[in-house]
This record gives C-alpha cells, sequence and structure tokens, in this order.
C-alpha cells in the first residue's frame, strides 16, 4: 500500500528564548529527537504519549505550521519545507483548541469562511456538511453565533470543519477532549466509518487511550521526542496482541535459545519482547502485530530448541500499561535493549 | 448516522476559476471576516463613525483661529481654504494611519482567536491572506472619506473640482506607497505579539510630517525636510490638488513618481521582511502564541 505519510529521522529544536546578557540563559527545548515513521495510505495511526512528548509538535511539522530542524517529512510525497503548498492542500487539522473559530459569527458563517479558504462554494460546502451536522448534532445550532456553543459543539464544528475539506489526510490532535461520553463516542464513531470508508489517512494523536484502542490500525507512543513503536504490522483494524508465555526453563536458557533467534531473525512484526525470570518460571512476553500468524513459528522455533514451554496466554495490547512502561526510558527502544 | 459522501484519493477541494476564487474570498474576508465581525460590536461602529465625524468639526473651530487675519500663517484671512485644506486631510489620511494599525491589529487578533494558525494551514498564501485582510480596512476608509467630504461640502463650505483620473491614480499610490510599510509594521506585531514600534512610530510621524492638518511649509526649515520622507505628503498634495483645484495628472506628475518610488522601494521590503517573519515564527513555534 503506497505511502501517505513519511517521516525520516525528523529532528525538531525550539531555539532558546531571547534573554537580556545578565538573565541566566534559557536551553533549547528538543521535542522531536530524531523520529522515522512511514503511515500507509488509508491507515489510522494512533499516537500516545505524556504531556509535551512531542505529538502536537508532529501535527504541526506535518501540518507545515511548524519547521523541522532537521530531518524529512513528506505528506503524500510532498515535502512539508519545499513544497509546503502542495503539502497544505493535502491535509486537514483538528487542534485540540476551541480558540479556532471567530466568536462573533455564525456556525455556518465560521464553516463557509475556512471552506471558501480552499475554493469550496456555499452549495458544495452546504452538501457536504449536511450529513455531519445532522449526525452530531450541529444542524439547529448552525445559526447561532459561535460564542454561545458548548465545548462539546465547538469541538464537533471542528470537526465538521475538517471532513468537509475531503483532503486525503487528517491530523487529529486530542480529538475527543473535553467531550462528555456520548459525544466521544459519536466523534469516534464518525473518524471510523467516514475515514475507513473514504480511505482517508489519519495521525491521530490522544491523551485519550481508548480514542487509540478503538480507532488506530498501529500505535507509537511519543516520550521525551522519541517514538515508541508499540504495535507494529498493521491490518485493517487494530489487531495487535500481546503473548505471555511461561516457560520451565532458566532465563538464561530462553535467552540463549529464544532471544538470540528473535535477534536474528530481525523480525518487524515483532514489535519487541521481554524475558524474566519469575518465581513460577521465566515469562517471556511478545508483542506482534497478527499473533495468530507468528506465534506458531516462534513456537516451533521454542520446541526445536528444546524450550519446555508451559502455558500460553494471548491478549491485546494494554495501552495503559504500554504508557507507563514506557515512560520512564523513552530512549532505550531498540529490540536489543529491551 | 446518514451514509456521509464518499470520498476520493486526491483532494476534491474546488479548483475554481481563479478569478471566481479571488471574488469568493475578497467577499469572505471583507463582508463576512471584516463586515459582519466588525458590525457585531455596535458600540465601537458607533465610536468609529463618531470619530470621523468629531474631529471636521473640531479643526472647523480651530480654523476660526488659524485664519484670522491677525495670525501671519498662509491661510490667514481665507478661511474657506483651510477649511477644505482640513478637509481632504482628514479624508484621506485614515487610509494610512488605518493600513498601519488595522493590519498589524488583525494579525494580533487572529492570534488572540487562535484562527491565524487556520488561516495559515489553509492552500492561500500567506501574502494573499495579507492582501485580502486589507480590503476591509481599506472599505471602511472609502466609507470614511464618504462621510468626511460629505460633511465638508454640505455644511462646511468646501468647494469641490475634480479630476477624475489624476484622483483616482494618486488615491490608488497614496494607499500603495504606503501598503510596504504597513507590510512591515504588521510583520513585526507577528513577531513581537504586543507592542508595535512601527504602527506607533509611523502613525505619529505621518500625522505630524505628512501635512494632515497643517501645510508642511508651516514647520521650521531645519525639520520641515523630513516631510519629504513621508509618502503622505506626496500623496495629499496630489489628492488636494486633482481634488479641490481639478488639477490633472500632468500637473500632479511629481508627487505620482515620488509615491511610485515609495511603492517600488517599500513593498518588495515589507514582503521580506513578512517572509522573513513568518519564517522566524515557524521555526521558534510562536505563530499562534500571543
Amino acid at each position: 500500500m503506497p505511502v501517505a505519510i513519511e517521516i525520516s529521522d525528523l529532528t525538531k529544536t525550539f531555539p532558546s528564548a531571547w534573554t537580556l546578557p545578565w538573565q541566566p540563559r534559557r536551553p533549547s527545548t528538543t521535542a522531536l529527537d530524531h523520529v522515522t515513521l512511514e503511515v500507509r495510505e488509508g491507515e489510522i495511526y494512533g499516537l500516545i504519549g505524556p504531556n509535551g512528548a512531542g505529538k502536537t509538535t508532529l501535527l504541526k511539522v506535518l501540518s507545515t505550521l511548524l519547521l523541522p530542524t532537521s530531518g524529512m517529512a513528506r505528506v503524500l510525497g510532498h515535502d512539508v519545507v519545499r513544497e509546503e503548498r502542495a503539502a497544505r492542500s493535502s491535509i486537514a487539522l483538528v487542534t485540540n483548541s476551541e480558540r479556532s473559530f471567530y466568536y462573533r459569527l455564525d456556525g455556518w458563517q465560521n464553516l463557509r469562511y475556512f471552506a471558501g479558504l480552499y475554493g469550496l462554494g456555499r452549495r458544495e460546502l452546504e452538501r457536504r456538511a449536511r450529513p455531519f451536522l445532522r449526525s452530531l448534532g450541529l444542524e439547529r445550532v448552525m445559526h447561532r453565533d459561535y460564542r454561545t456553543y458548548s465545548t462539546g459543539m465547538q469541538r464537533k464544528l471542528a470537526f465538521v470543519r475538517a471532513f468537509v475539506l475531503e483532503t486525503p489526510v487528517l491530523l487529529l490532535d486530542e480529538p475527543t477532549s473535553s467531550l462528555d461520553p456520548a459525544s466521544a463516542l459519536e466523534i469516534r464513531r464518525t473518524i471510523s466509518e467516514v475515514c475507513r470508508e473514504r480511505h482517508q489517512t489519519v495521525l491521530l494523536s490522544a491523551n485519550n487511550l481508548l480514542d487509540v484502542e478503538r480507532l488506530a490500525d498501529r500505535v507509537g507512543m511519543m516520550s521525551s521526542g522519541h517514538l515508541i513503536p508499540i504495535t507494529e504490522g498493521g491490518g485493517a483494524g487494530p489487531e495487535f496482541g500481546m503473548a505471555r508465555w511461561l516457560f520451565d526453563d532458566p532465563p538464561e536458557r530462553v535467552e540463549a535459545l529464544l532471544g538470540s533467534w528473535l535477534r536474528r531473525q530481525g523480525r518487524p512484526d515483532v514489535a519487541r519482547w521481554e524475558i524474566q525470570g519469575r518465581a513460577e518460571g521465566t515469562r517471556v512476553r511478545l508483542w506482534t502485530s497478527d499473533p495468530e500468524v507468528h506465534l506458531p513459528l516462534i513456537l516451533a522455533e521454542v520446541l526445536r530448541g528444546g524450550l519446555h514451554p508451559q502455558r500460553l496466554d494471548l491478549r491485546g495490547v494494554d495501552l495503559e500499561e504500554e504508557f507507563l512502561r514506557n515512560l520512564p526510558a523513552a530512549q532505550d527502544v531498540s529490540p536489543e535493549a529491551t | 448516522m446518514e451514509a456521509p459522501p464518499s470520498f476520493p484519493s486526491a483532494p476534491r477541494s474546488a479548483r475554481l476559476d481563479p478569478v471566481l476564487d479571488v471574488l469568493r474570498k475578497t467577499y469572505l474576508f471583507t463582508f463576512l471576516r471584516g463586515w459582519a465581525v466588525w458590525f457585531s460590536y455596535r458600540a465601537q461602529v458607533f465610536l468609529t463613525i463618531l470619530g470621523w465625524v468629531i474631529p471636521v468639526f473640531f479643526y472647523f473651530v480651530l480654523a476660526g483661529y488659524l485664519t484670522n487675519p491677525t495670525s501671519g500663517t498662509a491661510f490667514a484671512g481665507s478661511p474657506e481654504s483651510y477649511v477644505a485644506f482640513f478637509v481632504v486631510g482628514l479624508a484621506f489620511q485614515g487610509f494610512v494611519t488605518s493600513l498601519y494599525g488595522t493590519l498589524a491589529q488583525r494579525i494580533r487578533s487572529e492570534q488572540m482567536m487562535g484562527t491565524l494558525e487556520h488561516l495559515l494551514l489553509s492552500p492561500t498564501s500567506p501574502g494573499a491572506v495579507l492582501a485580502y485582510s486589507m480590503v476591509f480596512g481599506l472599505m471602511l476608509n472609502v466609507l470614511a472619506m464618504g462621510v468626511i467630504l460629505g460633511i465638508g461640502v454640505g455644511f462646511l463650505g468646501v468647494h469641490l473640482a475634480v479630476s477624475w483620473a489624476a484622483l483616482i491614480v494618486s488615491g490608488v499610490l497614496l494607499v500603495t506607497s504606503n501598503l510596504g510599510m504597513a507590510i512591515l509594521a504588521s510583520s513585526f506585531i507577528l513577531w513581537t505579539k504586543q507592542g508595535n514600534p512601527i504602527a506607533v512610530f509611523l502613525t505619529l510621524y505621518t500625522e505630524l510630517f505628512g501635512g494632515v492638518f497643517f501645510p508642511v511649509s508651516f514647520l521650521p526649515r531645519s525639520v520641515a525636510w523630513i516631510s519629504y520622507l513621508v509618502p503622505l505628503n506626496f500623496g495629499l498634495s496630489a489628492v488636494r490638488a486633482s481634488l479641490l483645484s481639478g488639477v490633472g495628472l500632468g500637473g500632479v506628475a511629481t508627487d505620482l513618481i515620488w509615491m511610485t518610488v515609495y511603492t517600488a522601494i517599500t513593498i518588495p521590503l515589507g514582503l521580506a521582511f513578512f517572509r522573513w517573519t513568518l519564517r522566524r515564527v515557524r521555526v521558534d513555534g510562536t505563530l499562534a502564541t500571543y
């Protein structure tokens, strides 16, 4: 499948703020540190990570609102620095701020204004917007001033603005923040249905892990400017998983056989593994994009090596656990290191 | 949920006739973003109109003193000529002060409202966004000019003898010769967010040395030369000649040439600074901060 978003070795350092000679110099901040990522056309990629980890910075570089310090980013083959106008034409961005409309204009006026910047006329706008306005419950408030909207309505209008542009790439920053559960569900359902149907590529940044669990095909975690893949591979939906195996063998033996075999194989579909000695035996945790395909292959190798597996437990990736696990040592991301 | 429209792999956003696109954007920026928002602040509308009207009567009263035969000024004993002088000055100086102030203010308010990022995110180029943003301010000044000239002609006895070609060319050049500095001032606010020394300085400097309220010949010789650095001075000179005395293009050619020179120098300068500033704020990450 063709790549829609291509990011290679991307670094963004915010320069230190200007200070007077007698004031202490403020250090520069590296928000993105050699980030590399490919998102395929039609894929929904979820970005999680703590506040200040670089998620929004990554979206803003892709949307040309920020200039990267080094590295490369392309949207549908257009370099976001050298061909920024072409790149911008392919993107719609939903920011996590309510301050993105004119408070003194009503809903329709705001939509007409912003859609007009993309060359969209009134009739075409109405044709594209009505289904969304109806399903998100905004139709009856479109003639009301934006300043009278609740936070939920404001967020929904931002979605409608992005959806009507029908751009091939959608960048969503915290899509359901400050929404009640019912509205969040409605937004998630809209993103899922519309983007899948349109084959729209989505880069989704979220603090609400439920958004990512429900929507993303693959997930990465931003931490201190680094991108750590949580699930790799991909497919038609969020079908990554984690396998937990318990072995009777000592951890050194499991590491020598299974660990070195996985390393030798360099399997891209196995994101990483952990081998830990525990009271009940040696526990191996494997994160893989398609356990049903990959685990039999690994099991064959385990048996060939003479290891004694006790129990296999398969479950989906627990993003919350992943999030917390990746917080302290964000830099240490290679399978060898883990 | 009703099925939304299907999505093709390439953007379907309209590739319109360029003329239609320009007209649509002019409408959106002028009547939707400009007029509808401005008019929703009723107190501001009232005070703005008051701001057009009051100075006319204020200077009319002042004219009584300035044109006193014993005052020794160029207008001594000729109140009609001074009234016509300041009415035209007031009517046209707004184009310049509003260019310096409102464009920068517009950038600032877009920053405050958080809409600047969404403007610059669209395929409409930043330069075009700047150009469209000026239209409403200029339109409002055409209205102000009409009100002030109307008061002058209707109530204060100002007599017009118009040379239309010279007036239109002078008016256009009056705006373009100040445009570059206005872009410079708005770029400054994009960078510094608060405080715009360029706009403040230019407005004061222009009002003092631009020949708005009194002829520059009234200034002491040691500072009168400064007025030749103010393009408004040439603009008002040409506008007064073409509006009050019916002087044609040939008669105001010198003023027009000077304004053309200012236009040719300051617009590229302003645009270059705007590009530099835009790049700078995108490096610093301060595009949306205020």
